[in-house]
């Protein structure tokens, strides 16, 4: 990994102020002091944030970018008036497209007036001063003159109140000025070439491990990466892609793996990424991955899978650094048949897992490192999550993609000392779905909404459009419950989740 | 508010326009005419037409062509109905197309300059026919911010041709949407509470409040009104939503209506029976003003009286207007789609007239000459 000395302040792209010179100062003026533009200088914001201003100036006011330029300048944008890492940290999921989440925010009618159009994390990922804030809403009404008229808006003085008080509450809470900003802006940025290793969970191809290799190519913080590792199970894989580091830890790359296209986002901003790889057109197919460099200093950081199922000969690859040597144990009850590779940041094993292994953490070490809390043997699964809970899935058509349910089982070990329960990561189940209740049993929604793969937990959505065959000749909209089974134990243990299957998002802007 | 409380404090002016007002030309000719006037469903769909359908035959009789697009085409009617005032071009424009012959004889294009214009819904006419009534909500547009503008009440002189611009303006309150004028040319405009405006002044006061109702145990009432109908029963009717609270919980949801009887002035304000689904909008019998028909993805019929639900049927599909024939024998349901469908009273289905085009949010009127 190689660090240079350069703040990030001058690590801008020279062509930067030019551009917005050239595309963006007919109106937006040049004010006091170099590379100071209205609006565009009293903000900050996240890259996609800028891109989605970009497209919006096109959309709406007819600007025309060309797209090297729209690339330069929404880099430029983002490295010089973004989020520093602490700013963006609690918004991850937003800016990862995971989508299945209820928000929450300290304030008792931001999601009122605001969240209800769009996540309340799009304004959380920005920063105004208090006038900029009262600017945007401004703008919502002039530009969305029927705002005013919406349910939760009709019922109150939505102009008054937006200004009154929700303005003073976000300029407080997200203000332009930040000493997270002004700190990290004399922080040597990542510079992200080199080996790493990524893991992670493909839904319904399994959990791999990969080597990506990250090479620079021409343009400032652009990098080619190619990845080539395995599933669990042997099975190759492989992929390539380019990506770009916004901010200075913003990584943004779009990916082929074996064959699937898919954007991935890493925060970079630590020593070890972690992020998300999903597929741009539907958001709902990803994966959490973790990327760690090869010169990591982390002795075990991670095991796949994280829990071992007794009176099962089973793949086990442990995943760090300094792991070349010494001897592996995993405590009683656990027998490594065979070392099937070994490097120094990762191992792959065959392990075999006694009948009558003790269920609970499994002490495991590989030479002088030891890890007591990182990997779990069970023999029955106590009670299972479904994870997302709620999930809002989207009949698709081929201008709108479907977006897919993508559900995990998450199986869990009751702590028999009233001690913190143990996740022992998705489990395997049976998958099905039913009517969430009466309606939907009455209107067919099982039978039209879509098909659940029983063995991989995603829901593929049917078509779009008015059916004749339903009553109101609805969509095949659906309100679902998801059930998963656990398999192989004797116990029945079931949860279930929600799956609302509704009609298509017609406006996708990357932060929705 | 009661009436009297109001008419107490009407305000000078009024009385010009009181004794100038005249009754809608087919109630005079009516009864003196021997041939009846024929009864006609006027509507606009996508991308640009204004249609004149015969209830009768139901054939469409006239096909307009609209200058910019049809969206959302709130009507209201000239007095002689023979005029369709629709505000259309994504609420922007006013445009007065005669419905005997398709020739445009009014426009305004609200917006100019980098002043954006929009009119929410309200449109409407005086008594006589001389004056169009729309709610302006303007923004500034510059260079590189909007500016959002205090709405105003614009007059407009409906003889001005086809580049008419507001002869006055007043400013009123956010939020207005339908609006709708009375015998004696009171303007009614329904906002946050419906205020009723002196057209010679632009003083405005409430004459039903609704969101600043002082109503115990009862919550904010909520209202969409986009439909500009109520031509039949002589009536703007504000239908909404609240719910009864005890311990300021919601122990029970509600419809109710609020109603401008524009023939007398005379005002009206309660519930009318209980919400179990969603409705758009609402035309009460003119044969019986406290029976309530809705639409949405069901039909339904309310008895104010008994505060019932009396009658309820799913649709084949959503529809958003309802209107109903003068006899009050028929239901017209317009809106959504592309299909009027016509319904007589115990809901039998009577049929369907197509349209070549979406309505979308288009009013469906009922206009007679």
């Amino acid at each position: 990994m190689v660090l240079t000395v350069t703040p990030l302040a001058y690590a801008i792209a020279n062509s930067g102020p030019e551009l917005v010179d050239q595309h963006c100062s007919g109106c937006h003026v040049a004010r006091e002091g170099e590379n100071s533009w209205s609006r565009i200088s009293q903000q900050r914001k996240t890259p996609e944030g800028w891109e989605m201003t970009i497209a919006r100036m096109g959309i709406m006011h007819g600007v025309e970018v060309p797209p090297a330029d729209r690339r330069a300048l929404v880099k430029y944008l983002a490295d010089t008036r973004g989020l520093a890492p602490e700013e963006s940290a609690a918004e991850r999921a937003l800016i990862e497209r995971r989508l299945n989440r209820v928000e929450e925010f300290d304030h008792p009618t931001f999601q009122e007036m605001c969240a209800r159009c769009h996540t309340g994390g799009r304004a959380m990922l920005q920063r105004r001063p208090e006038a900029e804030w009262d600017k945007l809403v401004h703008f919502h009404v002039g530009q969305f003159q029927t705002l005013e008229f919406q349910a939760m808006a009709r019922d109150r003085d939505w102009f008054g109140l937006a200004r009154s008080e929700i303005v003073p509450w976000l300029a407080e809470q997200l203000p332009l000025e930040s000493e997270a900003w002004s700190n990290w802006q004399e922080v040597s940025p990542r510079q992200p070439e080199g080996t790493w290793q990524m893991w992670g969970n493909w839904p319904g191809q399994g959990r791999f491990v990969a080597d990506v290799a990250v090479t620079p190519e021409t343009g400032r913080d652009r990098y080619r990466l190619e990845v080539s590792g395995e599933f669990l199970d042997g099975r190759p894989l492989l992929g390539e892609g380019r990506a770009v580091v916004y901010t200075g830890y913003e990584w943004r790359a779009s990916l082929t793996l074996n064959g699937h296209e898919f954007k991935q986002v890493l925060d970079m901003s630590e020593e070890t990424a972690h992020g998300r790889i999903f597929d741009d057109a539907d958001e709902a197919y990803g994966m959490q991955v973790t990327m760690q460099p090869a010169d990591a200093v982390s002795g075990v950081a991670a095991t796949l899978p994280t829990a071992l199922k007794a009176g099962q000969s089973q793949r086990l690859v442990v995943m760090g650094s300094g792991l070349e040597n010494g001897e592996i144990t995993l405590g009683d009850g656990i027998e490594v048949e065979e070392v099937v590779e070994r490097s120094d940041t990762r191992v792959t094993l065959q392990v075999n897992v006694a009948d009558h292994v003790a269920p609970g953490w499994l002490p495991l070490t590989v030479g002088e490192h030891r890890q007591d809390e990182l990997l779990v043997a069970y023999d029955e699964v106590d009670y299972l999550q479904i994870e997302p809970e709620l999930a809002v899935a989207r009949v698709g058509s081929p201008e709108t993609p479907a977006v897919s349910g993508v559900f995990q089982a998450i199986g869990y070990l009751k702590s028999p000392d009233g001690g913190e329960d143990i996740a022992l990561g998705d489990v395997p189940v049976t998958w099905s779905v039913q009517p969430w209740d009466e309606i939907a049993e009455h209107d067919g929604d099982v039978q039209y909404a879509g098909v659940m793969d029983k063995a991989t937990g995603i829901f593929a959505p049917s078509g779009a459009g008015p059916n004749p065959d339903r009553k109101y000749d609805a969509n095949n909209v659906g309100n679902l419950r998801v059930i998963a089974d656990v398999e192989g134990q004797a116990t029945a243990v079931q949860d279930d989740a929600h799956l609302i299957v509704t009609v298509q998002r017609w406006n996708n802007p990357p932060l929705r | 508010m009661n009436k009297n409380a109001f008419r107490t404090s009407v305000m000078l002016g009024m009385g010009a326009l009181m004794a100038s007002a005249v009754l809608p030309a087919w109630s005079q000719s009516s009864n003196t005419d021997a041939a009846a006037p024929r009864e006609y469903l006027v509507t606009l769909a996508r991308p640009n037409q204004l249609y004149v359908i015969d209830t009768e035959t139901r054939e469409i009789t006239r096909t307009c062509d609209l200058p910019g697009d049809s969206a959302p085409g709130t009507i209201q009617l000239s007095p002689d109905n023979r005029i369709a005032y629709v505000l259309h071009n994504r609420w922007e424009d006013a445009t007065g197309v005669d419905l005997t012959n398709c020739d445009i004889v009014f426009r305004a294009q609200q917006s100019s300059g980098n002043e954006r214009v929009k009119s929410i819904a309200s449109i409407a006419l005086s008594p006589d026919g001389t004056h169009l009534y729309t709610v302006q909500n303007p923004v500034k547009m510059f260079l590189d911010h909007y500016e959002v503008q205090e709405p105003r009440v614009a007059i407009f002189d409906t003889a001005d041709g086809l580049d008419a611009q507001p002869i006055k303006t007043y400013p009123v309150p956010r939020q207005i949407a339908t609006i709708a004028t009375d015998a004696d040319g009171w303007l009614y405009l329904g906002g946050a509470d419906i205020y009723r405006m002196d057209t010679q002044t632009g003083e405005w006061e409430t004459a039903i409040a609704n969101r600043n109702w002082d109503r115990t145990g009862f919550s904010r009432p909520d209202s969409l009104a986009m439909w500009s109908t109520g031509e039949v029963s002589q009536e703007f009717l504000r239908p909404y939503s609240v719910a009864k609270l005890e311990n300021d919980e919601p122990v029970s949801f509600h419809w109710g209506i609020s109603r401008i009887d524009l023939e007398t002035g005379e005002i009206e304000n309660k519930e009318i029976g209980p919400f179990e689904f969603i409705i758009f909008s609402m035309v009460s019998d003119p044969n019986s003003p406290d029976d309530f028909y809705g639409v949405y993805t069901q039909l339904s019929h309310y008895d104010a009286e008994t505060q019932e639900l009396v009658k309820v049927i799913d649709l084949d599909h959503t529809y958003y207007n309802i209107n109903s024939s003068y006899d009050g024998k028929t239901l017209y349901l317009g809106g959504a789609s592309s299909d009027i469908a016509i319904y007589d009273t115990e809901f039998n289905d009577l049929g369907r007239i197509e349209l070549p085009g979406d309505m979308g949010a288009a009013t469906l009127k009922v206009a007679r000459f």
